[in-house]
């Protein structure tokens, strides 16, 4: 039973992490807290959707289209939305992003009403009976996906020269722009990352979960807590922190009361956060 | 400068404009005589309103957004079928449908005032609105008993007559003078299941012997679960797992592996949509089903059931008020019409027609009354009188006790086969032969 739990754990804690991620990058570069993260998610889930209606692809094959679909609209919303915000009161700029994923949620509740969808038709199904372990496919491939995914992001926040310029930019954007880094160009490159990342976490998602206009709200609140766990501005922080999220939700599931789960996640939290009030990884 | 200017007037307009405004109040009160108008007076103006109107109206509480939204619409279609049933010559052969209108009132027809059903708050506001604004007769809905309390507290203070399905026993126990409800409550849904699993272990010989309860962490849930424990014990059943989970979950996998680990004979389960989906998925995924799971309704007897989860929601049960299979003609009619006219060609479903009917039986009181004065149509609602041989709900018709409740009433237990709901228990009105144990996911 333990080892299943570390494996479920481990699916759970890999999604978490994702949202996590991207809601830990934008935060780092540019102080804002993405509440619309959750629905990036689900935009993410209903490009897999609709891929796999129209197009017969299977939600994993559809990652890299998603990816760009969502890195192109969070640039968008950077250049439209948040770059203006950015220039008002700090209020603004922390609730922008919050009525963002009002709108954004609403907006997919009258185009495509609150049915609930599934992908039925996936490439891997079936599962693997270990003994110790049953291994579902349909779980097993979305988690070596979302791994892969979290090792390309920290490959290139910490090796590619745009990576670079994010981190100098999070790091002290006056300074960045004095050795000639444009900061605007790395805030709506992270944004359109931070986007993508939840675009590709609802496409791994849709593998195995139902899709429907508010799924992301639930996912938003444990993501901003793995942030918090990991710590604010740690990209690896908060994708510790998602992995813990998950480990701990299934084990205090199994093996203290399903009802209060959430709460001994909370009070981890809390046990965290007055012991370390920046995260486990926060600097 | 001009602003400046302006400033300076509105300081000096706004004293001397809120001294005129407080003025006129007290003018007002002192030509009332200094009298609050007390809220079923506030509801007898409305009632003389409806009354003199062409309509009766009547109000419907529907989540129209949100998750709940495409039941709330397939619930206002059943709605409007059985409107244009009322208001048009229509032949389908239930009491009301020959003429236009209600014939006792003049062919006054029923027009429907609908309001968003989000929350228990909302439910209240919403049901207040529909009363005194709108001059509502009654309001029907798609509530949920949590919803229906709240609800009560507008009905019982402005004296509407409330028909709810919300199927928490304490709805009749709390003394409502216009509550009514048609279809049974959890406790008859309770008892009929483990009356089931009886039945199985006599006639099948099946050999169920212990159970497991899921149920999320509302009302809903919270209620049946502390009936089907009384009932395990009368019954004979040993409980091997019993789970209260989140209904805010994200995941629901450490629940399943509890359940996999317990390995009842049968799994009881109080859940709404979402969590079905993600509880049959995860079962899939740890690739463990038991020899029944039973839902109490909810998420079990939605249509969302069969699009989300296609060839897996085989064999589940459900406990229910109505099924489409049942043994009379007017049932396949609605059904029918519903299809062709209002739905685009979804089945009704038990849960969409008993919100409907709701509004059908009050409009038959309201015809049996003869007017719309509220404690009329109370009376005539309890001694509604309807004509066994033109029914298309379950049961025998309808006897309300004091409480509301209509004991004439009868539930069903369906098992998905086939790709729909057919009836499997009790053997006076069964289809077919229930499956048990379901077959593994192979």
């Amino acid at each position: 039973m333990i080892i299943q739990c570390i494996f479920e754990g481990l699916i759970i804690g890999s999604i978490l992490a994702m949202i996590a991620m991207g809601i830990a990058l934008i935060w780092g570069v540019m102080n804002v807290l993405s509440f619309a993260q959750g629905e990036f998610l689900m935009l993410g889930m209903y490009i897999a959707f609709y891929l796999n209606q129209k197009l017969d692809w299977d939600p994993i094959l559809s990652i890299p289209v998603t990816m760009a679909v969502m890195f192109g609209l969070g640039v968008v919303i950077y250049k439209v939305l948040i770059s203006r915000a950015l220039k008002g009161p700090v209020l603004s700029q922390r609730l922008i992003t919050f009525a963002l994923g009002m709108v954004l949620a609403n907006g997919m509740l009258m185009l495509v009403s609150s049915e609930f969808r599934t992908i039925k038709e996936v490439m891997f199904t079936g599962t693997v009976n270990l003994d110790y372990l049953v291994v579902s496919k349909e779980k097993l491939v979305p988690l070596i996906s979302s791994m892969t995914i979290t090792a390309l992001l920290f490959w290139f926040i910490n090796k590619t020269r745009y990576g670079k310029a994010i981190r100098a930019t999070a790091m002290e954007k006056d300074a960045a722009e004095l050795v000639g880094i444009d900061s605007e160009k790395a805030y709506m490159i992270a944004f359109g990352i931070s986007c993508g990342v939840a675009g590709a976490a609802g496409c791994i998602l849709s593998y195995y979960y139902y899709i429907t206009p508010t799924v992301g709200s639930g996912f938003l609140l444990f993501g901003v807590i793995a942030v918090a766990l990991g710590g604010f501005g740690s990209i690896f922080g908060a994708f510790a922190g998602g992995i813990l999220m998950g480990l701990i939700d299934v084990f205090a599931g199994v093996y203290f009361n399903t009802a209060l789960k959430y709460v001994v996640v909370c009070v981890v939290f809390m046990l965290i956060v007055s012991f370390k009030p920046k995260g486990l990884f926060g600097k | 400068m001009m602003f400046k200017k302006m400033e300076k007037h509105s300081a000096e307009w706004i004293p001397l404009l809120i001294g005129i405004l407080l003025f006129v109040t007290v003018l007002q009160v002192a030509k009332a005589g200094g009298r609050v108008t007390e809220p079923s007076e506030e509801r007898l103006s409305k009632e003389q309103q409806a009354t003199e109107a062409e309509e009766v109206i009547i109000g419907v509480l529907l989540p129209m957004s949100g998750t709940q939204a495409k039941a709330g619409a397939e619930v206002l279609a059943a709605v409007e079928m059985f409107v244009d049933i009322i208001n048009e010559e229509s032949k389908i052969g239930i009491p009301l449908a020959e003429g236009r209108g209600l014939p006792n009132l003049n062919g006054k027809k029923i027009k429907i005032v609908y309001g968003d059903l989000k929350s228990a708050d909302t439910a209240l506001s919403e049901a207040e609105r529909l009363i005194t604004s709108e001059a509502a007769i009654g309001i029907c809905g798609m509530f949920s008993s949590a919803t229906t309390k709240t609800a009560a507290v507008s009905t019982e203070k402005y004296k509407a007559i409330l028909i709810s399905e919300g199927t928490s026993p304490s709805l009749t126990a709390k003394g409502y003078e216009y509550f009514f409800r048609i279809f049974p409550d959890d406790t008859m849904y309770v008892r009929d299941t483990y009356q089931f699993l009886e039945n199985l272990n006599e006639m099948e010989d099946a050999g169920i012997r212990t159970v497991a309860f899921v149920s999320e962490d509302t009302e809903f849930g919270k209620n049946i679960e502390v009936i089907e424990r009384e009932y395990a014990e009368e019954f004979g059943f040993d409980v091997v797992e019993n789970i209260t989970y989140s209904s805010n979950a994200t995941n629901l996998i450490s629940e399943c592996l509890k359940i996999k680990k317990a390995d009842p004979d049968v799994l009881m389960m109080s859940s709404y949509i979402s969590d079905v989906i993600l509880y049959m998925n995860t079962f899939k995924q740890i690739d463990y089903m038991p020899g029944m799971i039973i839902g109490q309704r909810g998420g079990f007897m939605a249509s969302e059931l069969f699009t989300a989860l296609g060839a897996d929601a085989e064999g589940l049960y459900s406990t229910s008020a109505w099924a489409l299979d049942l043994n009379l003609p007017l049932v396949q009619e609605l059904n029918e019409l519903y299809k062709a006219e209002y739905s685009g060609g979804v089945d009704l479903i038990a849960d969409v027609l008993k919100c409907a009917a709701d509004v059908y039986v009050l409009s038959l009181a309201v015809n049996q009354a003869g007017s719309t004065d509220v404690d009329a149509i109370k009376s005539a609602m309890h001694n509604l009188k309807y004509p066994s041989d033109q029914l298309f709900i379950s049961g025998k018709g309808f006897t309300f006790d004091e409480a509301g409740q209509n004991n004439e009433g009868v539930s069903l237990i369906s098992q998905i086969q086939d790709g729909k709901y057919q009836t499997v228990y009790p053997k006076e009105l069964k289809n077919i032969d229930a499956i048990y144990p379901v077959p593994g996911w192979e």
